[in-house]
């Protein structure tokens, strides 16, 4: 009627497509896990660096002062900025105020060891590392499944549920600027627990070399986000946003009555 | 005012002694031509939203006056049988703790296209004065939003507004409404998979319970013009004008938290709906259906020939009304078009296909909805596609360069880290990847199911068959 099936064979076509990038070009086999790719250097420092904030007509623009905050500091005789020499910076309007309270703003900036940014994959481990196994678009028997629990296991498992980044990623609970908390950085977040949770569970179902392993992590797994869910709701009367892999309180906005609710999925076992 | 016809119902609002909150008091006079609900809810923040529906024939608001401490409005009513009269409502007393107010006026609770008197509320009383069709209102709900309450040292502790309405039918009829509510909601929870027959139950299941009952009290319909981000400056150095709103557009959602998120998110809303289609499936593809219609919005209202106009773009925040716009800082209202963000109700339709494939109204709502399902489904796949065959990545991550590593606010997952530089013509993200995969899955599968249900062929067997 609507030319659905035509429709149909399309979109499978193109699910094998994509399949097919998904195996070939982001498996890392070393890792053991599916890797961004784009244009990357890993091997660098952090260092801390100067930014100046300019505001007007209610807009924001960005001065392009930059540099290294020992150094500017010294520059400027380690004072604020006036309201005269910041006007003076490229990219701020005149009608720029003056930053009482700010001044010059500090960010961390990462300094990578070379500048060649060639297109390789990127080697962190978490939440994005997972994303097929989280979306159950691995068949049972392939082994790469193995290895995603192993990682699972060593890097993201922790006594109150998965976390977003592995404890060893130099990102790991790093702020991305002054006063920006780390978000999908290390904390605990209850949809794509769900998520897991909910694969773990298709997998446990179906025979194969991983069902008795998928059943148990399935088990631990639930039992711990039931338990951190409930006793932060015990102690403070509220659901929250995400929950500290460390201490399994709840942190960020709150009451948060939206996807934390999955809870209750996860309690009765009703995934999709 | 026309005493004889209006009575008087005056709220007394004051800080609670815990200084938890606020506490409404309300005193009525007589009066008995229009209807009054008050809704009042106290949160822990101490923010309260003051809903008053009034079902009043065809207001039409005749004058606003503000000042940085009061508020007054006069609203007439014309009513077919009386002559017209007055509605006065004030606020005044609450020193620096100006509520803000929105209100609307609709014709019909289930064709929502009528006008919208906005409110945009930023720190400030703003008014934006829209004339109301007096031929064609016949609801009108106003909401009061109070700032946080006075501490115990603040000189002004109480608030007041007046006007001129009746009350409901009092406190013992509100009380049985309650307890009808939660026998109704223990009865479908019990008959759901969720399985949950009694209250007092154990603790993990009570608080599966108020988890439930939450995010069910967290849905709204929301009403108002979406905010579109403007197209960028010519020079860095002239600013864009001001986003403009757009289109009228309603909106039933749940929301991540009435309180401090209360509008609509189109990645959380997939997630609250893998639970609440398994309480009420037809309350999720009702909101569903609000999201599908989001889209066509944004290419202009569908009409009979135009039904399909749109690109498929939904915005990742649906914000609308004074309220919503009111809980967002002014830059990060107005929606960048073209962005995406994980389309999570395919996880919704994937769970309506292994789990409720016969329900009624799910293959009403698919024949009904699956064209635009495949529009946007399709939106996704091609905007997000990446630099090679089979590939994809998410557009529009931040190249303001400034913070520590840029965002992929598209992918939902804001500040996870990426490759350390944006290159949109060499970026390949596995969580896009992945979503894409899953939404050319599901649309297979849904393909496959509006045959079945166009010509009764067998759903189940053509999946086994292909697969």
């Amino acid at each position: 009627m609507f030319g659905n099936e035509e429709k149909g064979k399309k979109y499978s076509e193109l699910e094998d497509e994509m399949m097919e990038v998904l195996m070939s070009e982001h498996w890392n086999g070393g890792i053991g896990g599916f890797l961004d790719i784009g244009p990357h250097e890993e091997e660098g420092e952090f260092r801390q660096e100067v930014d100046v904030l300019c505001v007007g007509d209610g807009m924001r623009g960005r001065a392009t002062i930059k540099g290294d905050y020992e150094e500017v500091l010294r520059m400027k005789g380690g004072k604020r900025l006036e309201r005269d020499e910041l006007r003076k910076f490229e990219g701020c309007p005149s009608s720029t105020p003056y930053f009482g309270a700010i001044g010059a703003e500090i960010k961390p900036i990462f300094k990578p060891t070379n500048t060649n940014y060639e297109v390789k994959q990127v080697p962190r481990i978490g939440y994005v590392t997972i994303f097929p196994l989280l979306l159950q678009l691995l068949e049972p028997d392939d082994p790469k499944l193995v290895s995603l629990l192993d990682l699972v296991e060593s890097h993201l498992l922790s006594r109150h549920g998965l976390t977003s980044l592995s404890s060893s990623d130099k990102y790991y609970q790093r702020e991305n600027g002054p006063g920006d908390a780390p978000y999908w950085r290390g904390p605990i977040w209850m949809p794509i627990n769900y998520l897991a949770l909910s694969s773990l569970h298709h997998y446990a179902s179906t025979p194969s070399p991983i069902q008795s392993r998928s059943s148990s992590l399935y088990s631990s797994l639930r039992s711990s986000l039931l338990n951190t869910v409930s006793s932060s709701h015990t102690s403070t009367g509220y659901f929250w946003e995400q929950y500290d892999d460390k201490s399994g309180e709840g942190r960020r906005g709150h009451p948060f009555t939206g996807w934390t609710s999955l809870y209750l999925n996860i309690l009765k076992e009703i995934y999709h | 005012m026309d005493n004889e016809l209006a009575t008087t119902l005056t709220h007394t609002f004051s800080t609670a002694d815990d200084d938890k909150g606020w506490q409404a008091t309300s005193h009525v006079k007589n009066g008995k031509e229009v209807v009054v609900w008050l809704v009042v809810g106290v949160d822990c923040d101490g923010m309260m939203n003051q809903t008053m529906c009034l079902d009043a024939n065809q207001p039409i608001l005749s004058n606003i006056q503000s000042s940085s401490s009061s508020l007054t409005m006069d609203f007439s009513f014309l009513h077919s049988s009386q002559p017209p009269h007055t509605l006065k409502i004030g606020l005044g007393g609450c020193g620096d703790h100006i509520p803000s107010i929105s209100f609307l006026s609709l014709s019909d609770m289930t064709h929502l296209k009528d006008e919208l008197i906005q409110t945009y509320n930023q720190g400030e009383m703003e008014e934006e004065e829209e004339s109301m069709n007096p031929t064609t209102h016949n609801f009108m709900a106003i909401e009061l939003n109070l700032p946080n309450p006075p501490t115990s040292n603040d000189p002004v502790n109480e608030c007041t507004i007046t006007s001129s309405l009746i009350p409901p039918s009092g406190e013992e009829g509100d009380k049985m409404d309650e307890e009808v509510l939660e026998e109704t909601f223990i009865e479908n929870l019990c008959s759901s998979p969720f399985k949950i027959c009694s209250l007092n139950t154990n603790k993990k299941e009570m608080i599966g319970t108020r988890a439930l009952s939450d995010l069910l009290g967290g849905m709204g319909y929301f009403f108002g013009y979406p905010y579109l981000k403007s197209p960028p400056p010519i020079s860095p150095n002239s600013f864009s004008p001001p986003p403009q709103p757009s289109f009228p557009l309603p909106l039933f959602s749940a929301t991540p938290s009435r309180v401090v998120f209360p509008r609509g998110f189109i990645w959380d809303e997939g997630f609250h709906q893998l639970t609440i289609h398994h309480f009420d499936p037809s309350i999720s593809l009702e909101v569903f259906s609000h999201y599908l219609y989001g889209m066509h919005g944004y290419s202009g209202p569908p009409s009979p020939t135009n039904q399909l106009c749109s690109s498929g773009w939904i915005p990742r925040e649906i914000i609308l009304g004074a309220h919503s716009l009111s809980k967002v800082p002014r830059e990060f209202i107005p929606q960048e078009v073209g962005v995406a963000n994980p389309p999570t109700f395919f996880l919704l339709l994937s769970s309506f296909l292994n789990h409720y494939p016969s329900n009624p109204a799910f293959m009403g709502f698919m024949e009904e909805h699956w064209r635009e399902i495949e529009v946007w489904g399709n939106w996704f796949l091609s905007t997000q596609a990446g630099p090679t065959k089979g590939s994809m990545g998410w557009q529009g991550r931040d190249t303001s360069n400034s913070k520590l590593h840029p965002n992929t606010l598209p992918s939902g997952l804001d500040d996870y880290p990426r490759s350390e530089r944006v290159d949109p013509s060499s970026e390949k993200h596995v969580d896009c990847l992945s979503w894409g995969i899953m939404v050319a899955k599901v649309i297979y599968l849904s393909s496959h199911f509006i045959n079945f249900i166009l010509h009764q062929s067998s759903f189940f067997l053509d999946i086994r068959e292909d697969s």
